[in-house]
């Protein structure tokens, strides 16, 4: 069962949408309520930025459905039997882009959805571009109603949870790097494959970003915050796989105690250094921040040399000191340079 | 030299959908709404449009986890609109009962997410259902006999027609991630896309084991997502450097870190390969 914490503040939510919407549609005496309070409740989400980028996608999505299944109305409009297909064909698509088992697509699914309607109302013979106009008004409107809703009951915005899983995800990184540097100066075989656990976090790090995008469109200080936060969290998440890599190609090899001192005089600050005093400038990929990280390289060639590493020995302790040292250097200034 | 490798169109089909998972649920819900529709047939139009509505609602709603679950989570669904509709189209027409009602029912389809395992998003089906019947001119006896039988048919369409095999919808997955990791490790040079794709297939894996614990999180599934995610991560990497090697705008101690980055992805991918290989034999023979 799920904690009462996270299910009250979205239950009122939709308490909230519902009545805001039925005020609405008393006000303004539309002919098919049911629409505005439909799309308003369905419109509410867990924080503010999933409500807007969802509001946002409902609005684009029913625009284009209606515009499309109005242009196949007006060219099937004596077939009966080529309309009902053609409705049938939108529930089966429609159901096809339902978001389940990971795949699909809500813009998708809503266009198919808005097909559906027109063709409904085309064989029931009701179909007008008059109803065009008022799914789209009633749309907007319903819209408005959830964005109401969700400050109305506040609701947590995806910066701040971007903000706080980032941490988290730099805390388990970092926790892990430590172990897996003492384990491999002492020669110890590497612990398990951290890849999965780390990559699934910065999934859902991604979704809260994009996200954010949405919640700060008239802000770009913020925005550009928020894109920040991600590409950091990014960069330290790859540095750390890539070094975990590393490791786990060399843990066999003899030479690792050679690399003991350059490694542990790198990663010993940034084990202890929190997310937020890494730095990394827009514009650097940071899966691989190479092209203008001379001193990471610099020092990954010198010291291999100076241990006296050739051969496949290099494969990974290039590497190993190329990671070690580009995560030092996020920690006084920019890792890189933008590209050019 | 290659590029995005080129499938069939039913390798593509199985790829964007394996085990035709979705196909399979999209085509049974068309018919669900055909034959609730014919049962209806002779009915008042109003109650046929409430009997496909009510079967296509009841298709989806459906919980995350074991076939047990998603029949409860299916049938205590129904159980609700049963209830909730009649009562809701009694009320149609009576303004402030209406609205008491429908906020009542728009909290509680949200607060019933406690209970249940996934996202719970299919609730929001059961308060359209009972939005419509208070909107609509309906009578309860109708509205209580067409989710009753959009419940037995969209019961009998999901879980007893062409029921949906999640397992071997995951080894398809692995199959075409396979296929396409070895494509992008053989071919000097290929499109990103194929990336996203290899994406998609780990990230589909990952939600069918959270969503079924029936196929064992523990076992030889969860290893297969656990060898790729690290596989997509050496690719990545590969692909990566692979790129850098294209470009002129690195210094020779780059250009070595480069490549010893690209060795150490082609020898980690070599690693990764084999044990992929040998846990989806396993599974092929039917073992965990």
């Amino acid at each position: 069962m799920k904690a009462a914490s996270a299910v009250n503040p979205l239950a009122m939510r939709g308490a909230a949408a519902a009545a805001i919407a039925i005020l609405i549609t008393t006000v303004l005496s539309l002919q098919r309520p049911y629409w505005v309070i439909m799309i308003a409740v369905v419109l509410v989400n867990q924080t503010t930025g999933q409500s807007l980028r969802r509001s946002g996608e409902r609005v684009a999505a029913t625009l284009a459905g209606f515009a499309i299944g109005w242009g196949l109305e007006w060219i099937t409009s004596p077939h009966h039997w080529v309309q009902i297909g053609i409705m049938m064909a939108a529930v089966f698509l429609a159901v096809f882009f339902r978001q389940s088992w990971g795949r699909g697509s809500y813009a998708w699914m809503m266009l198919f959805i808005s097909l559906y309607v027109v063709f409904l109302f085309a064989v029931l013979g009701e179909w007008s571009p008059a109803i065009f106009a008022e799914r789209i008004a009633d749309t907007c409107l319903g819209a408005g109603a959830a964005l109401l809703a969700t400050f109305a009951v506040h609701s947590p915005g995806s910066r701040d949870r971007l903000r706080q899983e980032a941490d988290k995800l730099w805390d388990q990184c970092r926790a892990q790097l430590a172990e897996a540097v003492a384990g491999f100066t002492c020669g110890a075989p590497p612990t398990g494959q951290p890849h999965a656990a780390l990559l699934q976090q910065l999934e859902a790090l991604r979704s809260h970003m994009e996200e954010a995008l949405y919640e700060t469109f008239l802000m770009p200080a913020a925005r550009r915050d928020a894109v920040r936060n991600f590409a950091v969290a990014e960069m330290l998440c790859y540095l750390a796989l890539g070094l975990f890599d590393a490791i786990a190609c060399g843990a066999g090899s003899s030479q690792g105690s050679k690399l003991r001192v350059p490694l542990e005089e790198s990663i010993g600050p940034v084990v202890h250094a929190r997310r937020t005093d890494f730095e990394l400038p827009p514009g650097v990929n940071p899966l691989l921040p190479l092209p203008a990280c001379p001193e990471a390289c610099r020092f990954a060639a010198e010291e291999c040399r100076k241990a006296g590493l050739d051969g496949s020995d290099l494969i990974w302790a290039r590497p190993l000191l190329y990671y070690a040292a580009a995560f030092s250097d996020a920690l006084r200034k920019p890792v890189c340079e933008p590209r050019v | 030299m290659a590029g995005t490798e080129v499938l069939s169109l039913r390798d593509k089909l199985v790829e964007s959908d394996p085990g035709l998972l979705r196909f399979r649920q999209a085509l049974k819900s068309v018919v669900a709404v055909a034959l609730a529709v014919a049962v209806f047939s002779r009915a008042s139009g109003v109650i046929t449009l409430f009997a496909g509505i009510s079967a296509a609602f009841l298709m989806q709603c459906v919980d995350s986890g074991s076939r047990r679950r998603q029949q409860a989570s299916m049938a205590a669904t129904a159980g609700a609109m049963m209830i909730m509709a009649p009562i809701a189209s009694a009320l149609h027409g009576h303004r402030a009962a209406e609205t008491a009602l429908l906020v009542c029912w728009a909290a509680a389809v949200f607060y019933a997410r406690r209970f249940l395992q996934g996202n719970g998003a299919f609730t929001l089906f059961a308060f359209t259902e009972v939005l419509l019947a208070s909107a609509l001119p309906g009578n309860p006896t109708g509205q209580f006999q067409t989710a009753a039988v959009g419940f037995v048919i969209a019961f009998f369409m999901r879980f007893w027609v062409w029921p949906p095999d999640e397992a071997r919808a995951f080894c398809d997955a692995v199959r075409f991630f396979n296929r396409r990791a070895a494509h992008i490790a053989n071919a000097a040079n290929h499109d990103s896309a194929d990336l996203e794709r290899l994406h998609a297939a780990v990230v589909f894996g990952q939600n069918l084991l959270a969503e079924h614990s029936e196929l064992q999180p523990e076992g030889v599934y969860q290893r297969l997502v656990s060898r790729q995610f690290d596989a997509l991560q050496s690719l990545r990497m590969l692909h990566e450097a692979r790129s850098r090697a294209a470009g002129t705008d690195e210094s020779g101690d780059c250009a070595a870190v480069r490549d010893s980055i690209r060795d150490l992805a082609v020898c980690r991918l070599v690693e990764i390969a084999a044990e992929l290989r040998a846990d989806l034999q396993r599974l092929d023979r039917g073992g965990r």
